[in-house]
């Protein structure tokens, strides 16, 4: 294991600022707090070489849980161990093995050719001259950055860049390489490609990828498994296959009919309903695909049919939006 | 310290990166000038008729305010950045690296003030030349001058510095770069030679830290004396290194504050 959390807490203190202006005068001269667990009771584990998504909606404990594993913040309680390091003690000698990719923020030195910033992420990270160099020209192979290497910065393209970000991240060679939004503000095309780059440095370093993100398509294309926080607690931790069908096990149905649609029946919701189509949605918990299949067909001339999935991005929505209900309980398969 | 060769590095490229905006920053510059011809105007009525003024020449008072005025230009506002760190939390990645989040800002700070530097120095020497004529001595106490400015240049770096870090406790830490300013600007002697304040407060305001940014800089340059020099370079050190210890409680504090209140 690379990493190993166990019955992690953490909870913080948050000044309250009293409503009105006697308020306000006597949270001058004394202070409330409120206590906010930001981080539960949360325990995984996570193996080498593997792609883990880490998400939540927006104040749900994930980046205090990076915070915590990269050793800027203690736990009140629990344990960490990451590449076998206790991060607090040894926040320095750790961050010559991890990488960080901030999508948001780069770092490069925007005026200056990427090889100037490899070089000088090199000499950052102790590394000689020679090793620098040699680093360099792996990364420029494997993410093509040949043609555009020697050019400032301010004039790649964001999908130049991003590329860039990356590799730059790997400079030192670390083994577990945290991915922060890396997608943001990329084109469809792009961001294809930078999920194959990813993909493959994973299947031939075997780095372990800690990737944080909203973008549903990151989630479902790069990685297995999923871990969700919300309100700090784990309320998912398995496989991102299994999360779409038990957390919501619902099938979007797309019927085109000769007539109106005639169809009552137990779990399943229309969406939509016109002359000749219809838009159903099956809850797979309360009803059988092959009764809905069949009252369909008994009571509707079907002309063509089609059954997909919850998109991915719905799911999520699902989850973020069940945040006071908390614990995987609520979503009972 | 094997990690000195990774600060100057960050100071190397930065410098490098920095360069991109000289032309910008040399237009800009023209202000500059048109401070220096001000001041022209202003000193030339107060010398009257008089030839010189606690010790200095119209000259001489001229170019000390060019040489104050050229730290307090040079200067890279990096409490800024710090404080745009500290607020969207892009400090966290800073601190997953193998430097010291000070010594990174230090020399990427003082990267920035040397390109600022080169061009200021330039234009200053051409407009005080233009007015009041060559300064007597200047090529032999430029390089003492100039290791001054530079630890000015360091001063006011680390104060910034140390102002950026107390957004960690307030909102916005602007005020107190203003208010570090206006003590640069009166008590460091940046408007007027601290040899013209009253006798009381000479001494006091020769001790003071914001001094060792502006007036003995300064003053090395169009008097230069030996002992100025030392002084100048003795009260430099001290302050420095009084900051560096102020910088690193700060950020311990800063660092204990984020593990009770959050980031």
């Amino acid at each position: 294991m690379i990493l190993e959390i166990e019955g992690l807490n953490k909870s913080f203190r948050s000044p309250v600022k009293a409503a009105g202006l006697s308020g306000q005068v006597r949270s001058l001269v004394k202070r409330e707090y409120r206590e906010i667990r930001a981080v539960r009771d949360v325990s995984f584990s996570v193996p080498r070489g593997e792609m883990l998504a880490f998400i939540g909606p927006n104040g749900a404990g994930k980046s205090t849980t990076i915070k915590l594993i990269t050793g800027i913040l203690y736990p009140d309680s629990g344990s960490i161990s990451v590449l076998g390091m206790d991060p607090h003690r040894q926040r320095k000698a750790l961050s010559l093995r991890i990488g960080t990719v901030f999508g948001q923020k780069s770092q490069l030195w925007y005026h200056l050719p990427a090889r100037d910033s490899f070089d000088l992420l090199g000499s950052i990270y102790n590394l000689s001259a020679a090793e620098t160099a040699r680093r360099v020209a792996e990364l420029t192979q494997v993410f093509e950055l040949k043609d555009f290497l020697d050019q400032p910065v301010r004039k790649l393209s964001l999908g130049q860049r991003i590329r860039c970000e990356i590799a730059a991240s790997l400079i030192h060679s670390p083994e577990i390489l945290f991915l922060d939004e890396p997608s943001i503000g990329l084109d469809v095309v792009v961001k294809a490609r930078i999920r194959d780059l990813i993909k493959r440095l994973n299947e031939e370093s075997g780095i372990t990828v800690f990737l944080t993100s909203h973008d549903a398509g990151d989630i479902e294309k790069l990685c297995r498994r999923v871990i969700v926080i919300n309100e700090g607690t784990a309320v998912w931790d398995g496989s991102v296959k299994e999360m779409k069908y038990s957390l919501l096990n619902r099938r979007i149905i797309d019927v085109k009919l000769e007539e109106e649609l005639n169809l009552d029946l137990e779990g399943v919701t229309v969406l939509k309903s016109r002359p000749y189509s219809a838009k159903l949605e099956a809850d797979l918990n309360r009803v059988d695909m092959r009764e809905v299949m069949e009252a369909l067909i008994r009571h509707n001339t079907i002309q063509d049919i089609n059954v997909s999935t919850i998109p991915m991005e719905e799911v999520i929505a699902h989850i973020y939006e069940n945040r006071t209900a908390g614990g995987v309980g609520t979503w009972e398969a | 310290m094997g990690s000195l060769r990774k600060y100057a590095a960050i100071f190397r490229y930065t410098f490098r990166d920095q360069l991109a905006y000289m032309p910008a920053f040399i237009t800009g510059q023209i202000f500059f000038v048109v401070i220096i011809f001000v001041f022209f105007s202003l000193w030339k009525v107060i010398y009257g008729t008089k030839v010189l003024l606690a010790g200095l020449s119209l000259s001489q008072t001229l170019w000390y305010l060019t040489f104050t005025e050229t730290v307090e230009l040079s200067k890279c506002r990096i409490f800024q950045t710090v404080q745009n760190e500290i607020k969207d939390g892009s400090i966290a990645y800073a601190l997953n690296r193998p430097y010291s989040y000070y010594g990174f800002q230090t020399a990427r700070a003082m990267g920035e003030s040397l390109v600022k530097l080169a061009p200021i120095m330039v234009l200053g020497f051409l407009s005080a030349l233009l007015f009041v004529g060559p300064l007597p001595g200047y090529l032999g106490a430029l390089p003492f001058g100039l290791i001054l400015i530079i630890g000015g240049l360091l001063l006011n770096t680390l104060w910034m510095l140390n102002i950026g870090l107390l957004a960690f406790w307030t909102e916005d830490v602007t005020p107190f770069y203003w208010i570090f300013q206006k003590l640069i600007f009166i008590l460091g002697g940046m408007f007027f030679p601290i040899d013209l304040f009253p006798d009381w407060l000479q001494g006091t305001a020769r001790a003071l830290p914001f001094a060792y940014s502006a007036y003995w800089p300064a003053l090395t340059m169009v008097s230069f004396s030996r002992e100025a020099f030392l002084t100048g370079l003795a009260g430099q050190g001290i302050y420095i290194a009084l900051l560096t210890l102020t910088g690193a409680a700060l950020f311990r504090g800063a660092l204990r504050k984020v593990h009770v209140q959050g980031g």
